[in-house]
């Protein structure tokens, strides 16, 4: 790549956050606009308005990134031309369906939404601002806890404290207590004038006394990012909160382009490579099933018309397969025959463009789709309950992580962690109570190690986190920091209270340096800290000479 | 005798986001020189002076728009065989065509990746000098 991308892809991904961060702002105007036209309706300047606000929306969606927002953004520019004729509904519906999307895009991490179009960036610290009355002990509490799952807090009292911390230092969000203030939903009132002031806001999230929709939609005008009713748990807040952290860039996106034509395939290859895809080019059909083996895609473009072995043919080869169950398929074709693609779409296709397509076109689909794969294969290597790795990934990784340290020679410490007395926590609460223990521990865990660090759930209450490049000494005062923490954690179910603690036990290479004599010694100390009374973090002993 | 070089690009677009982009990626990207106008007007008071080798124009513009301001470009003597491109994201054929046919040298379809855009312009470039 040429400094020249290079510098544009940084200047890119900063723009793109920008352009993120505003939309929920966007839509709010857009349905300003809408409940403007509904007053006085007329196909006057409140519809050109409206239709302006859509059509610009649709029109730079794609160039930062979000093409579903572009996507959606039409349907609604759409929508709004076939007014009042069609009637409100397609219009709520398309404005829902946008709202929807924003909503989504402000809750799921940048990082990715970036990587779509090739370009990452740091994501910002874990600073919090929240407006509340700083009398108020829940409100002080909720800062406190939310301590616990590694956020700073910053408690501020009025709007002229609140734009001073926003000048000095943005942070990732803002939390607005709905009842601050004086009038029953004055918080949102003044996020709205500051909106209206030109203040560039984070996403901001409300806490409320109240639900009913009147106040819900007050927040969604004003760009609310989330909505939260009180008592509020730390830990729903951090769940939301978690969603806007961009997570670690992940590897470019692997297109298979498979077509007979090679120049053409050649020039797709060329377009995707430059929106920062990789891509490996086959022209002979026979041959894609061994390069699927080798090269793992996240999504196959194919022509549909090829000799010896056509498109549909080898989707039904493609999708016969387990392994393949989460890579995209993309179907080429010059015929514009609607019933030709409805038979690709039950071949297995996930969508068929026409071609010849422009350039855009084809990326920002291809992209769309890369980015959805992504996500089925990381919802398939995932604890559905908490996120984290699931067991056969989780040990995947350990595994890989030993191989790279032997490879290295750099050493890793490896934790194994129980929770201790669950069975007690679901006897006493129930089960619910029970799974949202374990998910404050997964917030916790993934919140307050670093992103290289790889947190798994093995299964029950047991957790595994692999620390690459981390002596054990070390490691041993980070598990022992976040066992404190954990304890500090108040869980709240159906009026009462609890805490819950941890034990784990920790080992490390290269002291051991093979997968079982590794993972036998840290269940050993993690066996040694249950029996001398639990709430504590012990060491491996080391291994017997010879 | 080659094709002459494509340095200044005047970039007629009322969206701030999209003004943001196009520039960044005709000049950190393109190595172009970029101005951009918001609005048609602006574009004719301003073009025989900044004196671009090509025109990115949006279509649909608020006020005056694209068709309407390539016809004031064209009366621009100042602008006299400088290609115009019209950027849309209305791409349907027949659509397209009309716009061909008014004209311009080619129509970029909205949204565009701003990754591809600098060469996209300078492919059009090329073609026209052709």
């Amino acid at each position: 790549m040429t400094d020249r991308q290079q510098e544009f892809e940084q200047q890119l991904a900063e723009l793109q956050l920008g352009y993120r961060a505003r939309l929920p702002q966007r839509v709010a105007a857009i349905a300003q606009a809408w409940s403007r036209l509904r007053e006085s309706p007329g196909a006057g300047s409140p519809a050109v308005d409206l239709r302006r606000l859509a059509h610009n929306l649709a029109g730079s969606g794609t160039a930062f990134g979000f093409p579903a927002v572009s996507k959606a953004a039409r349907d609604l520019e759409t929508a709004i031309g076939l007014w009042p004729d069609a009637g409100d509904g397609p219009v709520e519906e398309a404005l829902a369906a946008l709202h929807g999307i924003v909503a989504e895009l402000a809750g799921q991490d940048a990082g990715s939404a970036a990587a779509a179009a090739g370009a990452v960036k740091p994501g910002p610290a874990l600073d919090l601002a929240l407006m509340a009355d700083p009398g108020s002990e829940p409100c002080r509490e909720l800062a406190a806890q939310l301590g616990h799952y590694g956020y700073r807090v910053d408690l501020v009292q009025d709007s002229a404290a609140l734009e001073q911390r926003l000048a000095r230092e943005p942070p990732a969000a803002l939390i607005v207590d709905v009842s601050h203030g004086r009038g029953r939903s004055s918080g949102i009132e003044l996020v709205a004038h500051l909106q209206e002031s030109g203040v560039a806001l984070p996403p901001v999230f409300y806490l409320s006394d109240r639900e009913d929709a009147r106040t819900r939609l007050a927040g969604v005008r004003a760009g609310g990012a989330g909505f939260f009713i009180k008592p509020v748990e730390a830990i729903d807040l951090a769940a939301a909160l978690e969603r806007l952290v961009p997570h670690e860039s992940p590897e470019p996106g692997r297109v298979l382009i498979v077509d007979d034509d090679a120049v053409l395939a050649a020039r797709h290859a060329l377009l995707l490579e430059q929106a920062g895809m990789r891509t490996r080019v086959v022209d002979d059909p026979l041959r894609a099933p061994g390069e699927l083996a080798d090269f793992h895609p996240d999504l196959v473009l194919m022509e549909l018309y090829m000799p010896e072995c056509d498109g549909l043919e080898l989707a039904a080869i493609i999708r016969q397969q387990e392994a393949y169950v989460g890579t995209s398929i993309v179907f080429l074709s010059s015929d514009a025959d609607t019933s030709l693609h409805l038979r690709a779409l039950r071949a297995g296709g996930d969508d068929c463009l026409v071609k010849p397509l422009p350039p855009e076109r084809l990326v920002a689909s291809v992209a769309a789709r890369v980015q959805r794969a992504r996500t089925l294969s990381a919802f398939m290597a995932r604890d559905s309950l908490t996120g984290l790795y699931n067991h056969s990934r989780i040990e995947e990784q350990f595994l890989r992580e030993l191989a790279r340290a032997h490879r290295l020679g750099t050493p890793f410490a490896y934790a194994f962690i129980d929770l201790d007395h669950f069975k007690q926590v679901n006897d006493v609460y129930g089960h619910a109570a029970g799974d949202r223990v374990l998910m404050s521990l997964a917030r916790l865990l993934v919140h307050r190690l670093r992103r290289s660090d790889l947190v798994g759930r093995y299964g029950g209450e047991e957790f595994i986190v692999v620390l690459p490049d981390t002596d054990w000494e070390q490691a041993l005062s980070i598990i022992d920091e976040l066992r404190e923490s954990f304890a500090g954690i108040r869980h709240q179910i159906a009026g009462s209270e609890f805490r819950v603690t941890f034990s784990a036990g920790v080992a490390g290479f290269p002291t051991f340096s093979d997968a079982v004599a590794l993972a036998r010694a840290a269940d050993q100390a993690l066996y040694t800290a249950k029996r001398t009374g639990r709430n504590r973090v012990v060491r491996a002993p080391l291994p017997r000479p010879g | 005798m080659g094709t002459p070089e494509l340095r200044r690009i005047l970039c007629v677009e009322d969206e701030p986001d999209i003004q943001t982009v196009a520039r960044m990626a005709l000049e950190t990207l393109g190595g172009f020189e970029v101005a951009i106008c918001g609005t048609g007007p602006e574009a004719v008071e301003r073009a025989p002076r900044f004196g671009p080798d090509l025109i990115l124009l949006d279509v649909m513009l608020p006020e005056m728009d694209g068709p309407q301001t390539l016809a004031a470009l064209r009366r621009l003597p100042e602008l006299h065989g400088v290609p115009v491109v019209f950027m849309t994201a209305k791409v349907q054929p027949g659509e397209v065509r009309r716009y061909l046919e008014l004209g311009v040298a080619d129509v970029i379809a909205k949204p565009f990746d701003p990754m591809v855009l600098p060469q996209r312009v300078r492919a059009i470039w090329e073609r026209v000098h052709d």
